[in-house]
């Protein structure tokens, strides 16, 4: 045997080599002391690179200054990209089918009677334990073997929610869209979701088809009295429930004090990594895990920028906990905001680039703007937004942003590194803002340059 | 239809992690990732659910990847300029962020196929998975981890040996 390529070292230690590969290998670095040595190197960049790899995990959010723009303003343009590119997609799908031998073959069978499935199971459930009740269904079943149902981690709760406000977000959407009233498939999965969460019972899917239960009237029963007590019970209400299941649960509102609801503002357990943001009607929702819920007294921290931080301390134990934040607006944290300059210096040397339409824009700081497109649904383009790093302008309430007057939101990204410097020019055809005593306040442009002085002085003014 | 609940559960940590790994911020990878959820509910089939969702990520990222080079380059800048300003660092923030950093750097340096290679392996993936992911035959993973991993470490450790020297200098 000759001397062993890296790749080969690699793969052995990553333990992808086929047997007979793998007994030759180890046969010859027994014998082979330049081979021993390289095994060890091999060994060591594993070991290595997995350990450089970890420091890149600290890396909180919004690190990098035009992060939030990219999430706030990319996502659609994104979409649009995904479409185009649906043909590769396929092809992509299509070879890992050809390349991977564990296949998981959904049954592509109707939808509907799989939930009655699922239902008629949860059903059973309750009527074989000692004490059946309405709440039953709603709890995590135990993990079951034979399906690779993953463990109920309580860490993921809080962004189960938001993932499902999203696709709550996506199902109405589609429901407007759909304009002859015929509800299209998507509508179903958000209902559909939200009753089996927690319960692994979707893991549990082609096991169920395995032996269909024909969907009995019995079954049907149940579908439609769950469907009615979710629709009845309130997206706050819902959310304790099933928060209790799987840890101490932590709810709320966070309001500003003229008591609108705030939208993705941070709700964080202090000296942890629990927390979560809220959703656009202000509730918030996260778990503590049972196993963290020893009563001791944490501070629960709510955040919004361009709003003042308020902490309560908490001490959380098995019952469930509420807390409803109201935040008052903090201009001075809209100071560092800097809606007209470009430059990243000093404030001293901003100011110049006022952006006003593209061409100003691309020959003020070409290699600063960014530019995203905005849209209220996946097709209509509905302005053009310029940004420049440090600050970002994002479309915020992307479910009801349906009518002219989009609501973006200015964000001024305050880096660790330097807040001062951060400059920003924003040029949007309309705009809505919060100014500082609460008010939404509205322009429409292209702005001109006294109205994006006016916007300034709205946002830098001090509390009356 | 997915069964989009239970991917989520199996797989928005993994996720997260490498795409926070990628792209250096969380918010950021936490986006990408609840959009490649939303993809896979809208995908009628899937056989390997988890190079499908790493695959749609990876495209996700891709087009944004420009911006990303712009945002480095922002970054850079306001590192240099704080530089030139910090005196006394405060010490146990500052290393932690330094070792991120030169982390950050050193993922940077790798060509793209062997980053990303390298990201998906350290979240689980095998080398069919990988190779399925990146379009690539199964048998060339392992050299391209390789090669990955000791240009990783090799660059990190040139920087920090940089970073010694810097220090050292500052210290005489």
């Amino acid at each position: 045997m000759q001397h062993l390529d890296e790749g080969t070292i690699h793969a052995w230690l990553d333990g992808e080599l086929p047997p007979a590969e793998r007994e030759a290998l180890e046969a010859h670095i027994v014998e082979c002391e330049p081979c021993a040595a390289a095994v060890a190197e091999a060994r060591g960049f594993v070991a290595a690179s997995t350990r450089i790899l970890t420091a890149l995990d600290s890396v909180p959010g919004g690190v990098l200054p035009a992060a939030s723009t990219g999430s706030g303003t990319a996502r659609p343009a994104v979409r649009r990209r995904f479409v185009a590119s649906r043909g590769w997609m396929a092809a992509a799908a299509v070879l890992v089918l050809s390349t991977v031998t564990v296949i998981a073959i959904r049954p592509g069978g109707d939808a509907a009677q799989l939930r009655v499935a699922a239902a008629t199971r949860d059903q059973k459930e309750p009527a074989a334990s000692a004490a059946p009740s309405e709440e039953k269904p709603q709890a995590p079943a135990p993990m079951q073997s034979g399906t690779a149902a993953p463990a109920d981690k309580p860490k993921s709760v809080d962004q189960t929610e938001r993932l499902k406000s999203r696709l709550e977000a996506e199902r109405q959407s589609t429901r407007m869209r759909s304009s002859n009233g015929a509800p299209p498939p998507m509508a179903n999965v958000a209902p559909r979701a939200r009753v089996a969460e927690p319960s692994a019972s979707m893991g549990r899917v082609p096991e169920q088809t395995a032996t269909p239960p024909a969907p009995s009237a019995f079954a049907k029963d149940a579908v439609a009295k769950r469907a009615d007590a979710v629709s009845l019970s309130d997206s706050t209400s819902e959310r304790r429930t099933v928060a209790s299941a799987s840890g101490v649960s932590i709810t709320g509102r966070i309001t500003s004090e003229a008591g609108a609801p705030l939208a993705s503002a941070s709700v964080l357990l202090e000296g942890t990594d629990i927390g979560t943001i809220t959703h656009d009607d202000g509730n918030y929702a996260l778990i503590v895990p049972a196993s963290r819920a020893n009563g001791q007294t944490k501070s629960l921290v709510a955040k919004l920028i361009g709003y003042r931080a308020v902490a309560v301390p908490i001490a959380p134990t098995s019952e469930p906990i509420t807390h409803d934040f109201v935040l008052r607006a903090n201009p001075l944290a809209l100071g560092q905001v800097v809606v007209t300059g470009a430059g990243t210096t000093s404030p001293e040397k901003l100011g110049a680039a006022i952006a006003l339409d593209s061409a100003t824009v691309d020959s003020a700081a070409p290699q600063l703007l960014s530019r995203n497109t905005i849209h209220t649904d996946g097709d209509t383009v509905v302005t053009t937004v310029y940004s420049v790093h440090g600050v970002s302008v994002s479309l915020i309430d992307h479910s009801r942003a349906r009518d002219e007057t989009l609501r973006l939101q200015i964000r001024g990204a305050v880096s660790e590194m330097s807040a001062k410097s951060h400059a920003a020019a924003a040029a949007v055809n309309s705009i809505s803002w919060s100014d500082s005593t609460g008010h939404t306040r509205t322009l429409r442009g292209p702005l001109s340059r006294e109205q994006l002085e006016q916007l300034k002085k709205s946002l830098f003014a001090p509390t009356p | 239809m997915h069964d989009v609940d239970r991917l989520f559960r199996a797989y928005n940590e993994m996720l997260v992690r490498y795409l926070t790994r990628r792209l250096g911020d969380r918010d950021w990878a936490e986006e990408v990732a609840q959009e490649t959820f939303v993809r896979a509910l809208r995908q009628e089939t899937m056989t390997n659910e988890r190079a499908w969702l790493f695959t749609v990520a990876n495209n996700l990222v891709r087009d944004e990847a420009r911006k990303d080079s712009r945002r480095r380059k922002h970054l850079t800048m306001l590192y240099d300029e704080e530089k030139e300003r910090i005196v006394e660092p405060e010490e146990t923030a500052m290393e932690r962020a330094q070792d991120a950093a030169m982390a950050r750097a050193a993922v940077d340096g790798l060509v793209e196929r062997d980053r990303l290679a390298l990201l998906m392996k350290e979240e689980g993936l095998d080398y069919s998975e990988i190779a399925a992911a990146l379009g690539m035959s199964v048998g060339s993973i392992g050299t391209t981890l390789a090669r990955a991993r000791r240009r990783l470490v090799e660059e990190y450790e040139r920087l920090q040996q940089e970073q010694q020297r810097r220090e050292g200098n500052a210290a005489s």
